[in-house]
């Protein structure tokens, strides 16, 4: 497990650019884009207006246009003209020309703050090939700006045609980059739509006319946003059954998804995410936004690893357990599907997660910043010392290697942790490197104003942040594995069946944190079993689990606790507020004012970081999920949507939850 | 084929004469397996020399002296007399078939020699074959006559004759001539334990004559080609009533001769029978105009082993609960056997035509197909063939056509690719049959081709019609050609709405060819279509799909593998299990899905109630538990 980067599956991309003689060089190279010609000789590929007209022009547009005119008692013309603005806001407008100016500038900016795009690049040839017979979807984990940007990059490198990218709105808030974006092949779809039906089939007909028509790949981002935590998001489904629909209904031969894991050192947006994640509203993204960007682009980023997995070919995944033969008995017109089918698709997004999980590059990076979380945020020290960091990220390696993860090392452990330490020195106060130890202590990051929440623990909470999130980069590969020694390490009962009942427990309580796989629960948790006494932690005795090496099981379970503990706090605040509708805003604020106040108490295993919505929001939603909060219509002052608190129900996760966060028991006796 | 060319090209299969005398001893044509030799002893009785065993071939399709082989100038030329292109050369067709399936004519399959075939040695039900004796009727448990009527049409029917052997034959063949023999014959069986099978023409393409493995009992095959004869034609109401064994051609070319026809003109026309028709639920080209075989059926005489069932009235319609003459069209001899049929028949049209229109690509073509059943302009016939087979069809030409002709052939082939901008490896036509007054036909071609023009249709002409036509009735004849060259190939229909028409026609094309691909065949690989008929509410689709089994050693796997992934295709498009080849046992395994498990306990209640000791045991349709046998 842990994908390795080597030669030569995988080499630097910036050795093409410097092959070539330059990004401009580069970009100028002539091109050969394959069409699909598996059922055409020589099929069209269509331009950006002559994919509108045929949107617009479909059965499908035509008699929503007749529908909604007739539902508004206006004239066809008026939702004819709707249609047709709609359009144009979303449409890409795909200019090869475009393409090389805009490459060659971004070319350049990158291969000065990167120190390597490293890529399987025979994957890609490989998928080339396949964009000759067959409609290809790509599917990256999406971790920053870059991901698209990079995508593109490589697929014109490669003569990929290069793909059609559904992107959120926001990005058009800057006219410049949205225009710019637009005609790199991006559109543009609402965050949200409602029931715009209009909306919907126009956004819908879009989208598959590009699949069935095969014009070029589509790319899409099953997370649906950018993942502000360093791990994989929950998968938005919506957009992955627009893409399956045409393969479901027999408009397409098949659809072939193509995950793409793409891993960075450092990312860009590092410390905007964590302003982000403590709440302020996200700054537009324009273009003054983005030559302030510029700035920083003299600072370095690190590595880059981009992996293109293995294809998936939606007719062999869903084979005969997606019957289309279940559908053809509706009018293609009349396309609906039941949950079952629903539930395949949706099982697909989580899949394609965990192959972005199994071909992601972990570097030793997140397991120094495990360590200092523990010391500076559970321990509330000020400072830690580099050497000691060095001892305790060498211990983790070992177990790591131990369980059959690799860690990504280009030369030794310690010179990689020394670079990682260089790359985000900006974190810290100022370091010496050139010593052979030095103290690291994180920096305040100013904080304008904080509203109810003491703004000392908001400055402190930017560093923790980050650091939080690099620390997630390597929890998909134990997260199963830590579950189970959370459970052993805190219950005294260690029975197989008992540990794996309060492990599928766990695993669903945290199903949003770490996005796993619906109906595998049994699977993983064998994997993780297998994973535990092949390392000689726990060994199976009977019909018994027993611990082998204690201090394993404490660190892997103390590597999740953390995250259960910040559920909790979002469990207590239901508790306390006791009011019938709570929002989510309310729950957040109230959840962080709560963190805050716990941590600066210096409460053991309470985290600045716990400040991070992205958690508290994670906990929210479970508990939606579980129908511990329902939705209940509109809170009109608030303007959010109310939830009802069942608390019989919410007593009982508070009850299950206790167990796991008795040590130590004061903890849970002062929230 | 035109109902006119019928009588002219074709001899016309009779019963050649009978022999009245009893024959005993060995044939000399098969040989029968060695050990059981000297016990193969071979009754007979009365046995008639019809056509079945006269003049046709003992391993392909159709006419002995008819087949498609290479002359010496290494071209493709067509045999014998009985067809417009018999004795011509084709001389685009070998590179075609170079081209399309990669034959090689340095590497032949071809089939063992007819001395060598094997014939097991009967299963003797000696009570019953001596019944026969006592009421008279023939019969013949000869190796020459059960191989015969062993088998059908399909490519593992073929194989197993040019190749292997076949896995069971029929032990005994009966030929009975009138209806009240065949109801002696089906009494017995059920007295005796014996078990029957059916045929008719012996074109099923379904495994529907397959004798069971499992059959424990005797298997008795009732070839119906003594009855053979016209009843009466009823000029008043326009009916005739037929036998139920008469061959197509034989019945069409007798009513011609009074002025009528029946309008049926199923591909097979040459060689199926019209209980054949009905037993399979048959469609004819020309169904546009005179209906398919539920249409023209007005009554029909069904021998079961509970008795006959006929209707008390020769009427056009009536209510009086389910139709039960629905339950024996396509009951495919699983309840009985068809003895008489009063069909509805038509005055001769004055004026056939031919007619073809080209499209620049499949999309458009079918679109205009729509657009034609939505007006229901369709004509007596019409087809859209896609461009494999648009170019198959005009590697069929032959080479002595006029220098007029080759002229003006080029000079559309340049107006419609110079001038209309069609592109030669995506342009595909269709081909139609007028029939009517001279002014219906005239008002028909103007009305089609007016619509054909809204979607960029150009009028072809009626030659590339005619040359249309031509490859039904050849590409049986083809198949064979093929096998001498280890191509295996096969051809199968479906029925689709329309809105569905387009996916399915590309799905199973490209499932073709790429499980072929990952199957290893090595050549090309040909997957083609065709609209064949126009409803209004979809179509009748029909495939062809061939490769070069060349370097496999597992062909029939390989072909089975792809043809079940067809078929699988076809119904996830929203296809039918199919159109009018009907079930025998080769779709048996979607049957369920088809019709679900009450529709399957239902048929199965049916065969219980008019069988219940499943004399007529060919297992079509479905399975019965077993515990009901």
């Amino acid at each position: 497990m842990g994908r390795k980067v080597r030669e030569p599956e995988y080499t630097n991309w910036f050795e093409h650019i410097d092959q070539a003689g330059g990004a401009v060089r580069w970009v100028i190279k002539s091109k050969d884009f394959p069409a699909n010609t598996s059922v055409q000789s020589r099929p069209k590929v269509r331009n950006g207006a002559e994919i509108k007209l045929d949107v617009l022009n479909s059965p499908r547009i035509q008699e929503i246009i007749i529908e909604q005119a007739k539902a508004r008692g206006c004239g066809k013309e008026l939702v004819d003209h709707e249609a047709k603005e709609i359009l144009e806001t979303m449409a890409h407008d795909y200019n090869l020309k475009a393409v090389r100016v805009i490459g060659a500038a971004v070319a350049k900016v990158i291969r000065q703050i990167l120190d390597g795009i490293y890529v399987n690049f025979d994957q890609l040839r490989r998928i080339r090939e396949l964009c000759k017979t067959d409609s290809v979807v790509f599917m990256p984990s999406h971790k920053s700006y870059l991901d698209f940007i990079l995508l593109s990059l490589m697929c014109f490198d490669q003569n990929v045609p290069l793909p059609a990218i559904a992107a959120g709105m926001d990005f058009m808030n800057s006219k410049f980059m949205g225009e710019a974006l637009r005609k790199c092949g991006a559109f543009f779809i609402r965050r949200s739509f409602g029931t715009d039906k209009l909306y919907w089939a126009l956004f819908t007909e879009y989208v598959q006319s590009h699949i069935v028509n095969s014009d070029r790949p589509v790319e899409f981002f099953v997370e649906g946003t950018r993942s502000r935590v360093g791990k994989s998001l929950f998968p938005k489904y919506g957009l992955m059954q627009v893409m399956l629909e045409p393969y479901l209904r027999g408009s397409v031969y098949d659809v072939v998804i193509v995950p793409v894991a793409i891993n960075y050192d450092k990312i860009l947006e590092e410390i905007l995410y964590s302003y982000e994640l403590l709440g302020f509203p996200k700054p537009k993204e324009s273009t003054s936004g983005l030559f302030k960007a510029m700035n920083i682009l003299n600072e370095r980023f690190g590595k880059c690893y981009v992996t293109f997995c293995e294809p998936i070919s939606v007719r062999k995944h869903f084979g005969l357990s997606l019957h289309r033969a279940a559908f053809v008995c509706q009018p293609d017109s009349q396309f609906v599907l039941s949950d079952r089918e629903k539930r395949a698709i949706r099982k697909l997004g989580h899949l394609i997660v965990r192959e972005h999980n199994k071909n992601s590059v972990i570097s030793v990076w997140p397991f120094a910043c495990q360590t200092l979380l523990k010391y500076l945020e559970d321990e509330h020290l000020e400072e830690f010392d580099f050497a000691q960091l060095l001892t305790e990220v060498k211990k983790q390696g070992i177990l790591m290697s131990k369980m059959g993860i690799e860690l990504q090392i280009d030369k030794s452990l310690e010179e990689d942790l020394r670079y990682y330490v260089a790359l985000h020195d900006d974190l810290f106060a100022p370091i010496d490197h050139t010593k052979e130890t030095f103290a690291m202590k994180l920096l305040d990051h100013p904080i304008e104003k904080s509203g109810a929440i003491d703004k000392q623990v908001m400055e402190k909470s930017v560093g923790r942040i980050v650091l939080s999130n690099y620390a997630n980069k390597m929890m998909h590969e134990v997260a199963d594995s830590a579950l189970i020694s959370l459970v052993l390490s805190t219950i005294q009962d260690h029975k197989q069946n008992v540990v794996y009942s309060k492990f599928i427990y766990l695993q669903a309580a945290l199903a949003r944190d770490f996005v796993c796989v619906p109906g595998e629960e049994f699977l993983s948790f064998s994997a993780a079993l297998k994973q535990l006494t092949q390392s000689k932690i726990l060994e199976v005795f009977e019909d018994e689990l027993r611990i082998l090496d204690l201090e394993a099981v404490n660190y892997l379970g103390g590597l999740i606790k953390p995250s259960l503990a910040a559920f909790n706090i979002v469990l207590s605040v239901l508790q306390e507020c006791g009011d019938r509708y709570v929002t989510l805003a309310q729950i957040v604020t109230l959840t962080q004012l709560k963190a805050a106040t716990l941590w600066s108490k210096r409460i053991p295993s309470i985290r600045a970081s716990f400040l991070s919505t992205d958690p508290i929001k994670n906990a929210f939603f479970t508990l939606e999920d579980y129908k511990i909060l329902i939705k209940k219509g509109l809170n009109v002052k608030l303007q959010a949507k109310n939830y009802e608190v069942i608390y019989q129900e919410l007593d009982k996760v508070v009850h299950e939850f206790a167990a796991y966060l008795k040590t130590p028991s004061a903890t849970r006796n002062r929230l | 084929m035109s109902g006119k060319s019928l009588g002219q090209t074709m001899l016309v299969g009779r019963i050649m004469g009978e022999c009245r005398s009893e024959q005993k001893g060995p044939t000399d044509l098969f040989t029968s397996t060695p050990q059981v030799k000297k016990m193969a002893e071979i009754q007979q009785f009365n046995v008639p020399q019809s056509y079945r065993d006269t003049i046709l071939k003992w391993n392909g399709w159709g006419y002995r002296d008819s087949f498609f082989a290479i002359n010496k100038n290494g071209d493709v030329e067509f045999t014998g007399s009985r067809y417009e292109m018999s004795g011509q050369a084709l001389p685009l067709l070998r590179p075609w078939f170079e081209q399309n399936l990669g034959i090689d004519l340095d590497y032949k399959t071809p089939s063992q020699p007819q001395q060598q075939f094997k014939v097991d040695p009967p299963n003797n039900n000696q009570v019953f074959i001596d019944f026969l004796r006592v009421h008279d009727i023939a019969y013949s448990n000869a190796p020459q006559h059960r191989v015969m009527r062993a088998h059908g049409h399909t490519v593992h029917d073929m194989m197993h004759l040019r190749y292997g052997k076949i896995p069971r034959y029929p032990d005994l063949i009966v030929w009975p001539k009138d209806e009240s023999q065949v109801e002696k014959i089906v009494e017995a069986a059920n007295r005796f334990n014996q078990a029957l099978i059916p045929i008719g023409g012996g074109t099923s393409v379904s495994n529907a004559l397959d004798c069971p493995l499992p059959e424990p009992r005797s298997i008795a095959s009732i070839d119906m080609a003594l009855m053979d004869h016209i009843l009466w034609i009823d000029s008043q109401n326009l009916t005739c009533r037929a036998e139920a064994g008469i061959i197509g051609q034989t019945l069409e070319k007798e009513l011609n001769a009074k002025g009528y026809t029946c309008g049926h003109e199923p591909d097979s026309i040459e060689f199926s029978s019209l209980g054949g028709w009905v037993s399979t639920r048959a469609s004819g080209m020309k169904k546009n105009r005179y209906g398919n075989i539920e249409d023209l059926v007005v009554h029909l005489n069904f021998v079961t082993s509970k008795g006959l069932i006929q209707r008390q009235c020769q009427v056009p319609r009536l209510s009086s609960g389910p139709d039960l003459q629905h339950v024996i069209l396509g009951s495919e001899g699983t309840l009985g056997v068809v003895t008489q049929v009063t069909l509805k028949i038509f005055p001769i049209p004055p004026v056939k035509r031919f007619g073809s229109l080209v499209f620049p690509n499949f999309n458009a073509g079918v679109a205009f197909f729509r657009e034609v059943a939505k007006h229901r302009c369709q004509p007596a016939s019409l087809r859209l063939v896609d461009n494999e087979q648009f170019i198959m069809g005009q590697a069929m030409k032959t080479e002595n056509k006029g220098l007029w002709t080759g002229l003006k052939a080029s000079a559309s082939k340049m107006y419609v690719t110079w001038w209309k901008g069609f592109k030669v490896d995506e342009m595909v036509a269709a081909t139609c049959v007028f029939e009517g007054s001279e002014e219906e036909v005239e008002q028909q071609e103007r009305r089609l081709y007016a619509l054909a023009e809204q979607f960029k249709g150009v009028v072809g002409g009626e030659e590339n019609g005619r040359y249309g036509y031509r490859l039904t009735f050849a590409i049986a004849y083809l198949r064979d050609l093929g096998m001498e060259y280890s191509v295996l190939g096969e051809s199968f229909e479906t029925s689709v709405p329309w809105d569905k028409v387009l996916n399915l026609c590309r799905n199973v094309k490209q499932l073709i060819k790429r499980e072929a691909k990952a199957a290893g065949v090595k050549y090309p690989v040909l997957a083609s279509c065709r609209v064949t008929q126009v409803y209004d509410a979809g179509a009748c689709v029909y495939f062809y799909f061939g490769f070069n089994s060349r370097g496999l050693d597992n062909s029939l796997e390989v072909y089975d593998r792809i043809e079940t992934a067809a078929r699988d295709e076809i119904i996830a498009c929203g296809g039918s299990i199919s159109h009018h080849h009907g079930i025998g046992k080769l779709r048996k395994q979607w049957m369920k899905g088809t019709v679900g498990t009450v529709g399957l306990d239902l048929l199965a209640a049916i065969k219980h109630e008019l069988d219940p000791k499943n004399v007529f045991a060919n297992a079509n349709l479905i399975d019965l538990p077993s515990a009901k046998l």
